[in-house]
């Protein structure tokens, strides 16, 4: 599960979190909702130990990021908003590296990389050098890599932006196929995006959680987006 | 300890496909061969000339050692100067402009290993350098009749130096997001260590001292003619902890930005 509690971060003079608090519980795919600058990807990268906030507390599997940043790593498959990848390496070169260095026992490496290679649909370009690839085919890189140490806790920032319709059917397909045990946690602009794969939705705007939404107990995708408009739109109104 | 390993077999690849490694020894070879060719030659040369005058009791004083080795390991020593920010200047930089940091930063490594797997992967790349320069040296040892301790004390010198320079260089590095900034960095930083001393002989007193003790040629001296001091030793020892200390404080540090 993720557990967020009052987080706060500023760069500089700007405000990017001003006391953010949710929870997604274990088993759950939620979506993470804003317009862009919202504090989207400065919420995950604390998720991922990337960052630190200023304030306020952050659990992933149980783990607070702060005290424990290793307990949290070694659980946390993360996808960051660029894709973070070996461009002069092979696909399955790369995947290799990245079950390694977050730990796989070597005996179970092999395995690992070709569960995840087939998984991702990367089966015809596994022998082939990662900056040859198209962009849809590096997404699905990018998400075998946060996949390969088949983590707890999946974080997952615009994992469709920039890809064409087809494409994004194709990770849609795919992230659902991780619910189960798995807790994901995936941003997003779009509202069908999250319509579509996530059962929660959290809209978040300056900063602030604006709204925190069940999508199955919501009816049609119209309420969604009735929601997101008015808590992102509030203070321009009032 | 294996992921370590793995972080430094990554680093092999990188440099390998780049190809940075493969421009590095193809440059270090052309030149490297050019003072080794030249330096022979002058030496034959000289040798010739003793033996037309008929003064063959001057070759006496002519020695291999002195004359072609020592000179050539302390030009090899310049060439480094060049050579060694084109190999670290992607260090950590090169990451950061990739967003692979983000992948390292987030995985269950410490700042340290991280250091130590990227830091074991460049020197690997460069002590094949010295390998190099090995070699020519050997073609020597073939033909002639140098002495043997000069050179392997040479040999370590060179190694010994580059340890500093790389882990050096990798610090530079792991301060900005820009490659070129970084081989720029570096490279002013290695030739700071090269003409510190440059102003010691109208100096004198603790200056003077300071002076001496902070230049690199200086530690290098003494390998090149077949000495081998601690106070050698540790001065190069003491860049490379200085080196990766720096680096892996810089990329502890960027979590907290």
């Amino acid at each position: 599960m993720i557990a967020v509690r009052g987080l706060e971060k500023r760069y500089g003079d700007t405000a990017a979190l001003s006391g953010v608090s949710f929870t997604v519980p274990q088993g759950t795919i939620a979506g993470f909702l804003g317009p862009n600058g919202a504090g989207k990807t400065t919420t995950l990268r604390i998720l991922s130990t990337y960052l630190t906030p200023d304030a306020g507390v952050a659990e992933v599997a149980g783990f607070d990021v702060l005290q424990r940043p290793m307990e949290v790593r070694r659980r946390l498959g993360y996808l960051p908003e660029q894709p973070p990848l070996d461009l002069d390496h092979t696909v399955r070169e790369y995947l290799g590296f990245c079950a390694a260095v977050r730990g796989v026992a070597r005996a179970r490496r092999r395995s690992a990389v070709d569960a995840v290679v087939e998984r991702c649909g990367l089966s015809t370009v596994s022998q082939r050098l990662i900056g040859n690839l198209s962009k849809g085919f590096r997404q699905r890189v990018g998400l075998a890599q946060a996949l390969v140490h088949d983590p707890e806790v999946i974080v997952m920032d615009e994992p469709t932006v920039g890809l064409d319709p087809q494409q994004i059917r194709e990770i849609r397909h795919l992230i659902r196929s991780l619910a189960g045990e798995r807790t994901v946690l995936l941003s997003s602009h779009l509202l069908p995006e999250v319509a579509m794969t996530c059962s929660r939705a959290i809209i978040i705007h300056r900063g602030r959680i604006a709204a925190d939404l069940d999508l199955t107990a919501e009816t049609a995708g119209g309420s969604l987006e009735d929601t997101f408009l008015r808590a992102t739109t509030m203070e321009v109104l009032a | 300890m294996s992921r370590i390993a793995a972080i430094v077999a990554r680093e092999l690849r990188s440099l390998v496909y780049a190809p940075i490694a493969w421009i590095v020894w193809t440059l270090f070879l052309f030149v490297a061969g050019w003072f080794f060719f030249s330096s022979v030659y002058q030496f034959s040369a000289i040798v010739a000339s003793y033996a037309g005058m008929g003064q063959e009791g001057m070759l006496e004083h002519l020695n291999l050692n002195d004359f072609v080795i020592a000179g050539l390991f302390q030009n090899l020593l310049v060439l480094f100067l060049f050579l060694v920010p084109a190999l670290t200047m992607r260090g950590f930089a090169d990451e950061r402009r990739q967003g692979t940091d983000e992948l390292l930063l987030t995985a269950p490594v410490t700042p340290g290993q991280i250091v130590a797997g990227k830091y074991l992967g460049l020197l690997a790349v460069a002590l094949v350098l010295v390998l190099a320069a090995g070699f020519y040296v050997f073609l020597l040892a073939r033909y002639g009749d140098p002495e043997t301790g000069p050179i392997l004390t040479g040999l370590l010198g060179l190694s010994l130096a580059l340890s500093a320079l790389v882990a050096l260089g990798f610090a530079v590095s792991s301060t900005t997001k820009s490659p070129v900034v970084a081989a720029v960095g570096a490279f002013v930083t290695f030739l700071l260590l090269f003409v510190v001393d440059w102003p010691a002989e109208s100096t004198s007193g603790w200056l003077q001292t300071a002076l001496h003790a902070l230049s690199l040629p200086g530690h290098f001296e003494g390998f090149a003619r077949g000495t081998v001091s601690s106070v050698d030793v540790a001065y190069f020892l003491s860049l490379v902890a200085l080196g990766l200390f720096t680096a892996r404080t810089t990329i502890a540090s960027q979590r907290w930005r």
